[in-house]
């Protein structure tokens, strides 16, 4: 299969926001112009977690959540506190249509590189939903490869109300198993850097060597 | 990345009338798929999902006053090149086996309100 089903209007419908939209809240407006002009009512918000440390698997959601309800304070988790991500964690699964999680461990990480990981978890969050979404939002430029339509949004965690709750789904499932992998391997601080390359962990992994859950491919992770 | 490139040369009136038919088929409560969509033998006008069928649209936006119906403007052979880029389509989006039907809408600017002019199944399958 080639080119999934990027949204061939995708790109010119929305870039003019692209630039006014980091200072704003998430909104629905997208979601609503995508509902008005072009039918779709089932539309996913996709968002992926731990992109970036040197251990632990990257966990990506599907949010569908109903449009024109209110979701005060959702917004991208990387502005949230860990509280409030919590908070809005429950929210989210109590109000959204569907949610679905996909995660992909170090292992797959390693042959695979993390983008196409990524990518993979992403995809794996769209199947996970209890009935498939007829519009995907994703997160970042790149498409998944599922044969939904689908846009790409760049910043979209802080345009798009949907992939702000993505963003935070993945992010308090990916940190809550970071918490037990502490338990597992507790010299490494797992419960607070989250298996990101903290001064601690990193010393803590020349002394003690990587885990099994460590990304090998990653580098300062497999000692020079 | 942008797969979706302008037609410079598309007219003004062409994408009214395209507006209009989009907007149509969406209160017909069809999802639109691609609009524009580019292949080597030209343009799709719409993609549309109709339930679980695949619908290709041709619009044909008239501001003339002419006789005959918007399906008579889709000659047999724009009928094909249709039928080929609606082939490209399906490969370039790894769809292998769905049902798929043609709709030509023909949209008429020449009164006061445009008339809406639409042709299921306008003309022969896959």
């Amino acid at each position: 299969m080639t080119a999934a089903s990027l949204h061939p209007l995708f790109p010119t419908l929305f870039r003019e926001e692209k630039e006014a939209a980091a200072s704003h809240s998430p909104t629905f407006r997208i979601e609503t112009t995508l509902h008005a002009s072009y039918g779709f009512d089932r539309i996913a918000g996709i968002d992926e977690a731990g992109r970036g440390p040197l251990a632990g698997p990257v966990v990506a959601a599907a949010v569908i959540l109903p449009l024109g309800e209110d979701f005060p304070g959702i917004d991208d988790s990387k502005r949230l506190s860990a509280a409030a991500r919590e908070r809005l964690f429950a929210v989210i699964q109590a109000r959204a249509l569907g949610v679905g999680m996909g995660i992909v461990g170090p292992e797959e990480i390693d042959t695979l590189n993390i983008r196409r990981a990524a990518l993979l978890a992403m995809k794996k969050a769209v199947q996970a939903l209890p009935e498939p979404p007829d519009f995907c939002l994703v997160d970042g430029r790149d498409e998944i490869p599922v044969a939904i339509p689908q846009g790409p949004l760049i910043k979209g965690d802080q345009r798009s109300l949907s992939i702000a709750a993505a963003s935070i789904v993945a992010k308090v499932t990916r940190d809550r198993i970071m918490r037990a992998y502490h338990e597992r391997y507790p010299v490494y601080g797992f419960d607070r850097n989250m298996g990101y390359g903290t001064r601690q962990h990193r010393e803590a992994l020349k002394r003690f060597g990587p885990t099994p859950i460590h990304r090998r491919s990653f580098r300062g992770v497999l000692q020079p | 990345m942008r797969l979706f490139k302008k037609d410079k040369t598309k007219s003004r009136v062409g994408e009214a009338g395209e507006g209009l038919a989009r907007d149509f088929l969406v209160g017909k409560g069809m999802k639109i798929l691609a609009e524009n969509y580019r292949t080597r033998w030209g343009e799709l006008d719409l993609v549309a999902r109709d339930g679980n069928t695949l619908v290709f649209v041709e619009v044909k936006t008239r501001t003339q006053k002419r006789f005959g119906s918007p399906l008579e403007a889709v000659t047999p052979d724009k009928q094909r090149r249709i039928t080929r880029m609606a082939q490209t389509y399906l490969l370039e989006k790894g769809l292998g086996d769905v049902a798929a039907r043609f709709d030509v809408i023909g949209i008429d600017l020449t009164g006061g309100a445009p008339r809406i002019d639409w042709i299921p199944n306008a003309f022969g399958g896959l």
